[in-house]
């Protein structure tokens, strides 16, 4: 009897000091990531003695942690947006930063363009004023500076998101091995009949993590060690984990597994989903608004250049600066940046002497001539009064002593534009835009007029009202129209990236707020349990005093007998 | 719902970020002045602001180009106007020629004061403004009326060398304007006209009297008919002028409106943000401190001994 009440007191003093290392064990990690509440959970002891009535008290040998499975899922899986929003975002903004728009004092495209076709008006007012041909050089020459500055700088946000991709894919191998070997000793520890807790929350802290990089899910939150699949592909399962490779080249697939067996995986969510999608669609789609605009810009006031006079009057001869691959091959597919339209080329044929002019006309058909037919149709037309030859790829034109051409206005086809012959900017995109070599540092170049007459300035005219006008390269659209709608299409993405980070992060507070509700420590409480478990000490303890003392009083007794 | 310590810190830091946030807001668009700062801002906006921004540059061109466009009609005008008195003074003489009372030595005095007329007339017609001739066309670098004199220096043939294309401003998009004529319409008549006067006044091709009397009737007819024509001509510039001026100040209109539309896109109200920004720093210094206290707080171990 005395035993047998002495190993309940004791079980009790052993439950109350369990249950105090677990009040210290919350308290210490209750600022821990990934660590869940742990509660004692007291049970009776099975009774024991032949009849199954004899007490043996108190049992604390269970503790388990407080988690929500379910809840842990939804807390990562919006962990997982928040993140992916939160790098569209910051890229997004970095992006848009170097647009230096709306405002005109902030020096973007928008104000640059309005200033270079603004000096085209101003030199067709006073087509002889140098120092207006100066100004409008300069504007040019900013301007295709600043559309390659921006180029660059798409190109360096492009390659600093390439190389944070390949950073996070790194961090991906070690979490999913990290986590592959603490399935290993998850089960190693479950086969020996304990309860791996701290290796569950480890766990949990890696899902986290994972989660965030990837928007990777544990398929089996019910049991003790985790499987992730990402895009189909299975990451981690029991203690093996798959490798993910960084794209080979910016822009490509990443793929998971070794050498010739990796398999593409499209993933989605996570950080490297946003970076993938900036990478792979959103950059690449800027810099193709980009060129679009630039080369627009190339053809609009190439095609418009060539069409005029320059101050020095008519040319005796001309060379294309844009050469072709194969001068035998039709023209649709002699390798030029910008395909010649079908249509009617004429030439002005100016006889020095009396000023008289003849027109030269030529047909261009782009897919049945190459540019040596087309040397040898302005030979014929020209009846030796006009050559031309092809050099290097280099279509060249000139007239016979004596004589004198331009080019009429109106012409049916964007031939003199497609080969660069007498261009305004020279380059095919945003890359390589700049001022045309031959009017560098030579303002009297410049084409102001459609005739040799200093004060016509017709040919400015038309180049400064292609600004606004709409054209078919940009869907009736204007060359300004069209860099607004890039713009403000760019600010959309910004604007909507930094609202979902905002609806993403309540969605994250609401969700941990419920997580931390059931798995947080409240210090509050532990106090309460710690008071509870000391008096349950002190009274078990108390308890066997009095046993011990009833014991001694029995004896006592039955000594005075003897 | 258990509440932890930790939710409550989670808590207290997210309403300092959203604070802190609206009050960052709130002073960039304070300190520029513009509430779309970026395209993100507002998206729409930005379109607008660009579209105008480039409106406002176009407008502001379109001014100086009309500027342009009125100096060289005032010169114009001025030279004509000019030439309009002279006109007059040669048909008074004209006139006094033609009533077939004068003797030879009375012509020939009246000859010389028309010679002199004929050459200020010649020298209105090559007006240059700022190095180009305003009456050559678009062929601004040669002086439209070309002469040749004869031996004793006095002028013999005209021509017209300039381009008979006039050139034109353009004042807007689209849209362009002329600011003078060209010499072959508004001088050739007048310039031969004068110069016949001159020619028979000096009796040069030694007519009999009677027969100069009647060339001298038929110079006075010609020369109020190319006066005519020389007025028409110089209303033409004065509608020019007009035009100019009426764009001018239409333009000036756009350019306040258009200003005024930029404004109501971009800028802040710099008041309404002053009142914003202050009862966002009171919400902030609220949490700040509320925050502070709840964090101090003891809990029931302060109370354990």
């Amino acid at each position: 009897m005395a035993d047998a009440s002495m190993s309940i007191g004791l079980s009790g003093i052993l439950a109350a000091q369990t249950a105090l290392t677990v009040s210290g064990e919350n308290i210490t990690n209750s600022t821990t990531p990934g660590y869940a509440r742990r509660q004692v959970q007291l049970s009776e002891n099975a009774p024991t003695g032949p009849e199954a009535n004899t007490e043996t008290g108190v049992n604390a040998n269970t503790i388990v942690r407080n988690r929500d499975m379910y809840l842990e899922g939804q807390v990562q899986s919006y962990n997982a947006g928040l993140s992916s929003a939160t790098t569209l975002s910051q890229y997004l903004n970095q992006i848009q930063s170097l647009l230096q728009e709306p405002s005109s004092t902030s020096g973007g495209i928008s104000t640059q363009l309005d200033a270079f076709f603004n000096d085209w008006q101003a030199l067709a007012a006073d087509p002889t004023d140098s120092t207006t041909r100066s100004t409008l050089l300069d504007a040019a020459q900013q301007l295709a500076q600043s559309l390659q500055d921006l180029q660059n700088g798409l190109l360096s946000v492009q390659s600093s998101v390439d190389q944070n991709l390949s950073g996070s894919i790194t961090q991906v191998n070690q979490l999913t091995a990290e986590l592959a070997q603490n399935n290993q000793l998850t089960s190693n520890a479950t086969s020996n009949g304990s309860a791996p807790l701290s290796l569950e929350d480890q766990r949990d802290a890696l899902m986290g993590q994972l989660a965030q990089l990837v928007g990777a899910s544990n398929t089996s939150p019910q049991q003790s060690t985790a499987t992730v699949q990402v895009a189909g592909a299975t990451l981690v399962s029991g203690s093996t984990s798959l490798t993910l490779n960084a794209p080979a080249s910016p822009g490509g697939p990443v793929t998971a597994g070794d050498g010739n067996q990796a398999g593409p995986v499209s993933i989605t969510g996570g950080t490297i989903g946003a970076l993938l999608q900036l990478s792979q669609t959103t950059i690449p789609g800027y810099m193709q608004q980009l060129n679009a605009f630039t080369q627009g810009l190339i053809s609009m006031v190439n095609e418009q250049h060539a069409e005029g006079i320059s101050e020095n009057g008519p040319s005796t001869s001309v060379t294309a600066t844009n050469s072709v691959s194969n001068a035998t091959a039709m023209l649709a597919e002699a390798g030029l940046s910008a395909t010649p339209t079908q249509g009617q080329l004429t030439i002005n044929l100016v006889d020095n002497a009396t000023g008289a002019q003849t027109p030269v006309t030529i047909s261009v058909n782009p897919s049945s001539e190459s540019l040596n037919d087309l040397a040898t149709a302005i030979n014929g037309a020209g009846a030796g009064n006009l050559t031309a030859a092809v050099s290097d790829g280099a279509l060249s034109i000139s007239a016979a002593s004596g004589y004198s051409f331009d080019f009429a206005a109106n012409q049916g086809t964007n031939i003199l534009a497609s080969l660069g012959i007498n261009p305004f900017f020279q380059g095919t995109n945003a890359s390589n835009i700049q001022l045309a070599a031959a009017l560098v540092n030579n303002p009297a170049g410049i084409a102001a007029g459609q005739s040799a007459d200093s004060g016509d300035g017709s040919n400015a005219t038309a180049i400064s009202n292609l600004e606004t006008a709409a054209s078919a390269a940009f869907g009736g659209n204007s060359l300004a129209g069209y860099w607004q709608t890039t713009v403000s299409g760019i600010g959309s993405d910004a604007e909507n990236a930094t609202e979902t980070q905002t609806t993403a992060q309540n969605m994250v507070d609401t969700v941990t707020t419920q997580e931390q509700a059931i798995s947080g420590v409240s210090l509050d409480e532990e106090a309460a349990n710690i008071l509870q478990y000391q008096q349950v000490y002190t009274d078990c303890a108390h308890y066997m005093a009095t046993v011990g003392q009833l014991s001694q009083t029995l004896l006592s007794y039955i000594s005075g007998v003897a | 719902m258990r509440i932890t310590e930790q939710m409550r810190g989670a808590l207290l830091v997210q309403g300092l970020d959203q604070a802190t946030t609206t009050l960052n807001t709130l002073n960039q668009e304070l300190s520029t002045g513009m509430k779309v700062n970026q395209p993100s801002d507002d998206p729409v906006a930005t379109g607008a602001i660009m579209r105008t921004n480039t409106y406002i540059a176009d407008l502001n061109e379109d001014v100086s180009v009309i500027n342009a466009a009125q100096s060289v009609s005032q010169a114009a005008s001025a030279s004509m106007d000019n030439s309009t008195s002279i006109l007059s003074d040669v048909q008074t003489a004209a006139t006094a020629a033609a009533n077939g009372t004068n003797s030879a030595a009375q012509l020939q005095a009246l000859g010389t004061q028309v010679n002199q007329d004929l050459e200020s007339l010649v020298q209105d017609a090559n007006t240059q403004f700022e190095g180009s001739y305003v009456f050559s066309g678009t062929k601004t670098d040669t002086a439209p009326i070309a002469v040749t004199r004869d031996a004793q220096g006095n002028i013999q043939n005209i021509t017209y060398q300039g381009s008979d294309t006039q050139v034109t401003y353009p004042v807007s998009q689209g849209r362009s304007s002329p600011a003078s004529v060209t010499a072959q319409a508004a001088y050739m008549n007048v310039l031969n006209a004068v110069k016949q006067l001159r020619d028979d006044l000096n009796n040069t091709q030694g007519l009999s009297s009677q027969a100069q009397d009647t060339a001298l009737q038929n110079d006075l007819g010609a020369i109020t008919t190319a006066q005519s024509s020389f007025t028409t001509q110089t209303a033409e510039v004065g509608s020019y002028q007009s035009l100019l001026a009426s764009l001018s100040t239409q333009m000036q209109t756009s350019l306040t409106n258009a200003q005024a539309t930029l404004s109501s896109y971009q800028d802040v109200n710099t008041a309404q943000i002053s009142v914003q920004l202050q009862s966002a720093q009171t919400a902030y210094q609220a949490l700040v401190s509320s925050g502070a206290s709840q964090m101090q707080q003891p809990d029931l171990f302060s109370y354990l001994t």
